[in-house]
């Protein structure tokens, strides 16, 4: 029937294309659908990516998608103390997402995968309450298409996982309101850095960050959290790009998006069924990054798929498989990280002053890996910081 | 509930609505008045305040 797949992912972003991928590898019948006409346009993203996230993929970094090596970050704190992270951890790039998220899906098609763009997927299909399909509308028509296994990829605003029974709400303290210009003609100081901005008069709840894309290019943008502020992250960007003397830049492109920072969703796997990435709340709590836990979190289902798919066994227990090995392979570092997100919600201006005064690029980058020791023994020197301490240091 | 045509369809607002009462149109966001409860989670959530009451 050509209408039956062994297993339809919803989503032709990085981890539906990777997920794809490794099914139809093994010879898995594989639909991904993706409700824009163009995969990858427009992008929710600062277009960052560590170069250990391409090493664990094994992928090459590729001049298609490459628009700016960078080799370390600037972190400045509320009163303007520049801190500089540097060293082969902070080697990465920034990237052209829609080049990168085309070129994945055309390997995931190369795979054995079918892809279908603009296809918008409305609702899951049920027979005798199992999970078996979706319906969709592509080119004004409504289709149904059947399989197994149901992936949803969808992005943070995924309706499929509540559909399917999965609560993946999102609390205002948990997800990241962000706008970003990306801008082209501006003058970079260090056109090889990131730079990433605190406070609470620039981000409050999150950071302003500058993202160098080569020529005169940048993705100049900021997040701050919707119960901390009335104001939208966009006026609070107006305010950013003045501040670096670029409201004569020219802006190519609006990126306005959410981005989920309170953890992974607890479940993410049903009868028939699995979430991955932004669509599960699989994204780093603290710098917003996801791309390479995209890929990494797609790995760890597809391989799960494969072998539910051998084992003709698509059922929640045996797909938990891919939660406790998700787990062991992140669920760690995000568990710290979460509440290294929460301690950080406490801290003043003043206390963020205080910090960036004391602590070492290498520590704060240590921090951003859920490696708080170096970083406890500093705050126990500050009486300031001590009482938030437990915050940080409960499991 | 009003969602002004400024609406970027980033879908912010579908993840936080408590009652799964938001979902996407074809350029942007749309609110089920059946079963909004005029929480103003939306409202505080999105990017460009397009949301508002009516």
């Amino acid at each position: 029937m050509e209408n039956k797949f062994g297993a339809i992912v919803v989503g032709a972003g990085p981890a539906g294309s990777t997920v794809a991928k490794i099914m139809a590898l093994a010879g898995m019948k594989v639909l991904v659908v993706d409700r824009l006409p163009e995969i990858g346009h427009v992008k929710r993203c600062g277009e960052g990516l560590s170069r250990h996230h391409l090493d664990a993929a094994g992928i090459e970094p590729n001049p298609l998608w490459i628009r700016q090596p960078i080799d370390g970050a600037v972190v400045v704190s509320p009163n303007g103390t520049r801190i500089k992270l540097e060293g082969e951890k902070l080697d990465g790039y920034v990237i052209e997402r829609k080049v990168f998220d085309k070129w994945l899906a055309q390997e995931a098609a190369a795979a054995g995968a079918k892809i279908q763009s603009r296809t918008d997927v409305k609702d899951i299909i049920r027979e005798k309450g199992k999970i078996c399909g979706v319906v969709a509308e592509f080119m004004g028509e409504t289709v149904k298409y059947y399989a197994d296994l149901i992936i949803a990829a969808d992005g943070v605003d995924s309706l499929i996982a509540r559909k399917a029974g999965i609560n993946t709400t999102l609390k205002l303290v948990d997800i990241c309101t962000c706008a970003e210009f990306e801008m082209a003609g501006i003058k970079l100081n260090e056109p090889d850095k990131i730079e990433i901005c605190f406070g609470n008069d620039v981000a409050p709840g999150g950071y302003a960050w500058v993202f160098p894309k080569g020529q005169g290019r940048a993705n100049v943008g900021l997040g701050v959290r919707g119960n901390r502020t009335d104001k939208t992250p966009y006026e609070y960007l107006k305010k950013f790009v003045k501040q670096l003397g670029y409201e004569n830049g020219s802006v190519i492109e609006v990126n306005i998006g959410g981005v989920p920072v309170g953890g992974n969703t607890s479940q993410y796997v049903a009868d028939n069924f699995a979430l991955v990435w932004d669509a599960a709340r699989q994204v780093n709590p603290i710098h917003g990054g996801g791309i390479g836990i995209a890929i990494s979190s797609a790995r760890i289902l597809g391989e799960v798929a494969v072998e539910a798919w051998k084992k003709k066994d698509f059922s929640k227990d045996f797909l938990s498989s891919y939660e406790k090995k998700w787990d062991e392979a992140h669920g760690k570092k995000m568990r710290k990280l979460v509440r290294l997100r929460k301690f950080a919600d406490n801290l003043s201006d003043r206390q963020l002053d205080d910090i960036a005064k004391k602590v070492k690029g290498f520590d704060l980058y240590e921090l951003s890996q859920g490696k708080f020791r170096g970083f406890v023994r500093l705050a126990g020197k500050s009486p300031g910081l001590v009482r938030y301490l437990p915050l940080l240091l409960k499991s | 509930m009003k969602v002004s045509d400024n609406c970027a369809a980033c879908g912010t607002c579908i993840a936080v609505c408590p009652f799964t009462a938001i979902s996407m149109g074809k350029n942007k966001a749309e609110i089920d008045m059946k079963k909004c409860t005029r929480c103003l989670t939306c409202v505080k959530a999105c990017p460009l305040g397009v949301i508002s009451r009516d």
